[in-house]
């Protein structure tokens, strides 16, 4: 009821304006082309085709902005549901036709428009963290309406990057609907999200960054050791993987060598280098293999009988674990 | 040390005979998948599609690996063609049930380093009973082809060690030239396969920004202008229009209130070797046409701001300092101070791709650029996982309002806007005319 009330006033306000403008002293060839394009703006809002009326109507204002136009480009945007767009078009027909353009039944009809928008929008108590972070949201910054306390709205500028809210927490209106939020601050990972939101809605948004994961990267002088971090095995050096900041117990492994185990402590957006540095076994000195082959020979030579009645039966060949050398027993 | 000792005992004249070994058997894993150069070796000219292995054992009838039964690897082209991407399995002789599962798999760029089902390879195998005294080598062999597919039941491990020169023979992923020279002012792009999408995209649901589910994509040689239009030549194919006869031009739309960083002028001036904007997709598709060519695919447009796969921006990983390439260039923006809008074409240092000796430029930056494709989100009919071979979505999006997909940053973008992977949607209509997005042209050789 209310929209197609619209199109009726929508058209005597393109009557009214066309009327007062054909008292005119002679208009340029910009005027003229003005108020074509009005007047088929006009004609398609009657059609509610709100999409083509409201280009028209923008045309029209680039040539020569007017109330009525600021007044009908609102009332366009309002069909289309972009409230706090048609909001700030109201507000500046107002302003344009504080000079009397409009007459009184037209202004009547923005001031129940404008409550009808507060009703309509969403209002959004909005908590970012970090505070400093840049926010825009559908592509396009915030409209700062005052900075202290903060208020904010959206939907009214150009698209661009996001800028630095205000204050951390700030008031922010919004059209109902589906809206991207875009994040951004160094040393965190950018976050976009997407919200949904009623008619009237009001309620608290906390939108926050999260730190950037660090990177792990552990490198071995032995090629091919294997490489734990907290107890789970990821694989062979080099390995470089990502994990949330925070303390990592690595250990490198590989036949033949000590353990190499270190603590790491890894911050947010940070690469850290692991470089393991892997030290031969070696073997004490009854370890040697010239040790026991002597011994070999001499027990050899004094217990050949008793070692012919007890000879042990040498092990298996050990079991084949493939070039990744590791072998599963299974049950 | 008991061997030396044994040896000590052989040198009495005393060494027993071995006995046969503990029977067992030696899995090897290989793929057709392009893999990793082993460290050490050069990149190849083929980037890795995977770059992990997840082996794990069931014993018979379990739900779950048994202890100590999984393990996860990286494995390079070296290792797996070799076949050192192999391991020990010793059970009980004759005892049969035993599976493995394989999971081949995308680890780049991952947080959790857990396989994701869309750039995995995932294959579940039934091992054959281990014969008494016998060392028994089985094969388990995984195609490109089968990506992002759920596992089947479980196949048969095949007899027998791998075969050599597997690696990285999958069609799709070789690099195929275009047939013929380029024509002036194009550069040919070699077809190849890459991953289009980013897991490392914050995108959470978005629906006017995605990008971050992957899915492989097979791409034919094609040719691509090294620039995006430029005013001169969109002046010289005369299409520019004006909805008033006589009137100033309004797509391309020229510079005024609202508009004031088109490029596009009434009559030939300084910016004309600027890439155009303002500009309908309609309009952008009409210039391309009116030459033989077409607007170029989404899936086109990645894998060339990606430098064919490599990586999220055409230089490489980092993010980009002001010269690098046009972006940030929004008043009081961090690069504002080399001018604001867009800049003559090739003006980003390091935004350029050297294909065959001719460069290509502006792909991260200048101007976002409108490709061929519908939207739709990534989650819809046109895309899901797989293999995909020259994708081009022709269908409406079921939930976003009609919508063209425009790719790549501009000089109006921050750098996590700037990544190859990020899609975005602009409405097809008039007043969606955008002073951020411009356009190239690609024709099939």
């Amino acid at each position: 009821m209310f929209r197609r009330l619209s199109v009726i006033v929508l058209v005597g306000a393109f009557s009214a304006s066309a009327d007062v403008r054909a008292e005119s002293p002679p208009a340029d060839a910009g005027v003229e082309q003005a108020r074509a394009l009005f007047r088929k703006g006009s004609e398609l809002a009657a059609d509610a085709r709100w999409n083509e009326a409201l280009a028209e109507f923008e045309r029209s204002a680039l040539l020569r902005p007017h109330a009525a136009t600021s007044y009908n480009i609102g009332i366009c945007q309002r069909a289309l549901g972009r409230y706090t767009r048609a909001q700030q078009l109201f507000a500046r027909a107002l302003g344009e036709g504080a000079d009397g353009d409009l007459p009184p039944s037209i202004l009547a009809d923005i001031e129940g428009y404008l409550k009808e928008t507060e009703a309509a929008v969403v209002r959004l108590n909005v908590r970012l963290q970090p505070a400093d972070a840049t926010i825009s949201v559908d592509g396009a910054p915030l409209e700062v309406l005052s900075a202290s306390p903060a208020r904010l709205r959206a939907g009214t500028t150009q698209p661009g990057r996001g800028r630095r809210a205000p204050a951390e927490r700030f008031a922010l209106t919004l059209d109902p609907g589906t809206h991207v939020f875009v994040l951004s601050r160094r040393g965190f990972a950018d976050v976009i999200v997407r919200h949904s939101f009623k008619s009237g809605e009001q309620r608290d948004l906390d939108l926050a960054l999260e730190k950037l994961p660090s990177t792990l990267h552990v490198t071995s002088t032995e090629p091919r050791s294997a490489v734990s971090i907290d107890g789970v095995d990821v694989g062979l050096a080099p390995v470089a993987l990502s994990r949330p900041a925070g303390s990592y117990r690595i250990a490198v492994r590989k036949q033949g060598f000590l353990p190499y185990e270190v603590s790491a402590r890894a911050r947010a957006g940070e690469r850290v280098e692991v470089p393991a540095r892997l030290q031969r076994d070696e073997p004490a000195l009854t370890q040697r293999w010239w040790f026991w082959t002597a011994a070999g020979v001499v027990v050899a030579g004094v217990a050949l009988g008793t070692y012919a009645a007890t000879r042990p039966e040498p092990d298996r060949p050990a079991v084949d674990g493939g070039g990744l050398g590791w072998a599963i027993r299974a049950r | 040390m008991r061997r030396a000792f044994l040896l000590g005992l052989g040198l009495a004249g005393c060494a027993p005979a071995a006995p046969p070994p503990e029977g067992q058997l030696v899995v090897h894993v290989t793929t057709d998948a392009p893999l990793p150069a082993a460290p050490g070796q050069p990149l190849p000219v083929v980037p890795a599609l995977f770059d992990r292995l997840e082996l794990a054992l069931y014993e018979p009838g379990a739900v779950s690996p048994c202890d100590d039964c999984r393990r996860e690897v990286a494995v390079d082209h070296e290792l797996v063609d070799s076949g050192r991407a192999s391991f020990g399995s010793v059970a009980p002789p004759g005892k049969s049930g035993y599976r493995l599962r394989v999971r081949l798999y995308r680890n780049a760029g991952t947080i959790a380093g857990t396989p994701r089902p869309a750039s995995t390879i995932e294959t579940m195998v039934d091992l054959p009973a281990v014969r008494e005294g016998v060392v028994d080598h089985v094969t388990v062999m995984l195609r490109t082809d089968d990506v992002g597919k759920p596992p089947g039941p479980p196949t048969a491990a095949l007899p027998g060690r791998p075969p050599e020169g597997w690696v990285g023979s999958f069609p799709g992923a070789t690099r195929v030239p275009c047939a013929g020279a380029p024509p002036a002012g194009m550069a040919c792009v070699p077809g190849g396969a890459f991953w289009m999408g980013d897991p490392t995209l914050d995108t959470t649901d978005s629906s006017e920004y995605d990008g971050r589910l992957e899915r492989l994509v097979v791409v034919s040689p094609f040719f691509v202008d090294v620039s995006e239009v430029t005013v001169a030549a969109f002046r010289k194919s005369g299409l520019a229009t004006s909805l008033f006869p006589g009137g100033p031009s309004d797509n391309p739309h020229v510079p005024g209130p609202g508009f004031e960083h088109c490029r596009y002028t009434e009559s030939a001036g300084e910016l004309e070797g600027h890439p155009v904007n303002c500009t309908s997709w309609d309009k952008a598709r009409a210039y391309c046409e009116s030459l033989g060519n077409s607007l170029p695919s989404e899936a086109q447009l990645e894998y060339l701001q990606s430098a064919l796969g490599r990586g999220p921006f055409v230089w490489g990983t980092e993010a980009p300092a002001c010269p690098d390439a046009v972006f940030d260039r929004e008043p009081g923006a961090a690069c504002a101070a080399a001018g604001t809008g867009p800049a003559a074409v090739g003006s980003g240092v390091r935004d350029r791709l050297e294909l065959d000796s001719v460069t290509v430029v502006d792909l991260a930056g200048n101007l976002s650029e409108w490709a061929s494709d519908q939207w739709n989100r990534e989650t819809e009919a046109c895309w899901g996982t797989g293999v995909f071979h020259d994708p081009r979505c022709e269908t409406p999006s079921a939930v976003d309002p009609p919508a063209r997909v425009m790719r790549g940053g501009g000089w109006h973008t921050s750098p996590p806007l700037m990544r190859a992977a990020l899609r975005a949607r602009l409405a097809n209509e008039t007043q969606a005319v955008s002073h951020a997005v411009g356009f190239r042209c690609v024709r099939q050789p």
